[in-house]
């Protein structure tokens, strides 16, 4: 039995830019992989929820965003259990991969919403208007949850750089 | 690295960059390899598979179109007796011209000395000529107003209930139904209403209504397309406050010579230990109206 046509349709309309979204979260490709195939899994054995019907972009993002931070628990979880095998350089240097990985650390301590509406700004570069589009809100919500999201984020990024 | 409220913005466009220019044969060729593992899926398992049916109804969209047309005749309509705006480019405002902003779009407006007026979305203004200069009469929602400082001619925002005279200086003016708001990001402002005069300087706002809530001015601003740009500024003004006062002591304080607790009409938050120094050179310098 072939892929229906019209999952087909849909999985090449959005699965670029959850790809990217996985991606940027996991800095791992083969992990971005796992994301993009269990959300459009559970849309094949699930069928479409009501919120997907109400805005498909939206559910999906939200989608990506929520499962690559449930990896990257997961990721810092085995690492507390295991702590030998993420053992970090005694001399660390600064790179962008590494703020970067504090900043996905502190991103899955943010509340989803507000890592999904960073990533929206900063990796996909949609203005405020657009954010609130994808998201189903308004424009003031978004400017208003991006402020106290970085906010947020600054602490949560140096109560990180001060445990290292 | 110092997670500042500067840097951040900066830390999160630069961590992100590197996945924004991922080649694209990098990504289609990893979508491509999960499209063929759902195929094996459901060659494997075609009975856990549940059919989709993509939402597109046809009569969805011709309801949603009507819609639509009916909000453009609107705009239109609007639109035929003030210029049109939109955050994308900038208006340059004219005397005698009326300004307002829908509900999901706010404006960038300029006048002639290069001062910038920030729309807010569901805002309506005016410049009008005032006796020694012009002025914004500001009737609902906010502008953040970033004016240079003056070599000629005045410049006042009015809402129903207070006026501000502006100087070099970067402020918001919020007209809402129960009062109005003014708050400094940088610089000073001198704040008139009725026969109060008060002058407010970085980091402090006032209110006309005592019943009026107020957030940190960072959160009074946050819906502008500028806050990375006014985040520095107030970060800037909280260094010279601190300065010139020391550590930043923001509290209630009624109308300055009503003292504490007083229920009078204006309530400004400001910075306490410079507030005996501001009363002082108020005492000494006379009114300029």
């Amino acid at each position: 039995m072939p892929l229906q046509s019209e999952f087909e349709e849909l999985f090449r309309e959005h699965s670029q830019m959850l790809y990217r979204t996985a991606y940027s979260l996991l800095d791992n490709g083969a992990d971005a992989e796992d994301v993009l195939q269990t959300i459009f899994l559970r849309l094949l054995r699930g069928g479409l929820p009501r919120d997907f019907e109400r805005n498909p972009k939206g559910y999906l993002y939200r989608a990506a965003v929520n499962l690559s931070l449930d990896t990257i628990r997961a990721r810092k979880r085995q690492e507390s259990a295991d702590p030998q095998r993420f053992e970090v350089p005694t001399e660390s240097i600064q790179s962008t991969e590494e703020t970067h990985g504090r900043l996905a650390e502190a991103l899955a301590e943010l509340d989803p919403e507000s890592t999904q509406i960073i990533v929206l700004k900063y990796l996909h570069s949609y203005k405020d208007a657009d954010i609130a589009r994808i998201l189903g809100t308004s424009r003031g919500a978004i400017a208003m949850r991006l402020l106290r999201s970085r906010s947020r984020l600054k602490e949560l990024m140096r109560a990180l750089e001060e445990k290292q | 690295m110092k997670y500042g409220e500067r840097s951040l913005p900066a830390i999160l466009n630069r961590s992100f960059a590197r996945f924004r220019i991922l080649p694209h044969q990098e990504v289609q060729g990893a979508c491509d390899r999960v499209l063929s593992r759902l195929r094996n899926e459901v060659e494997r398992d075609p009975a856990a598979v549940v059919p989709i049916r993509l939402v597109a109804p046809s009569r969805l969209r011709w309801r949603r179109l009507a819609i639509a047309a009916a909000a453009a005749v609107v705009i239109l309509a609007v639109l035929s007796v003030r210029p049109r705006t939109g955050l994308d480019a900038t208006v340059e405002m004219a005397e005698g011209q009326a300004y307002r902003t829908g509900a999901d779009s706010g404006a960038m407006l300029s006048l002639p000395d290069n001062s910038r007026v920030e729309m807010r979305s569901q805002s309506d203004l005016a410049l009008e000529r005032a006796d020694d200069g012009l002025r914004i009469q500001l009737s609902k929602g906010s502008v953040i107003v970033n004016a240079p400082a003056r070599r000629a001619g005045q410049l006042y925002v009015r809402t129903k209930d207070l006026t501000v005279a502006i100087t070099g200086t970067v402020f918001l003016v919020d007209a809402e139904e129960a009062g109005s708001r003014v708050a400094v990001i940088q610089g000073n402002v001198r704040v008139q209403h009725g026969a109060m005069e008060t002058n407010l300087t970085q980091n402090e706002q006032l209110v006309s209504n005592p019943s009026m809530k107020s957030a940190p001015v960072s959160e009074e601003i946050a819906w502008s397309q500028n806050i990375d740009i006014h985040l520095d500024q107030l970060q800037q003004s909280r260094k010279t406050i601190e300065e010139r006062c020391g550590a930043s002591d923001m509290r209630t304080v009624w109308h300055d010579n009503g003292g504490f607790n007083l229920r009078l009409p204006l309530t400004i938050w400001r910075n306490y230990k410079c507030q005996h120094e501001r009363d002082a050179q108020m005492r000494t310098k006379p009114s300029e109206n």
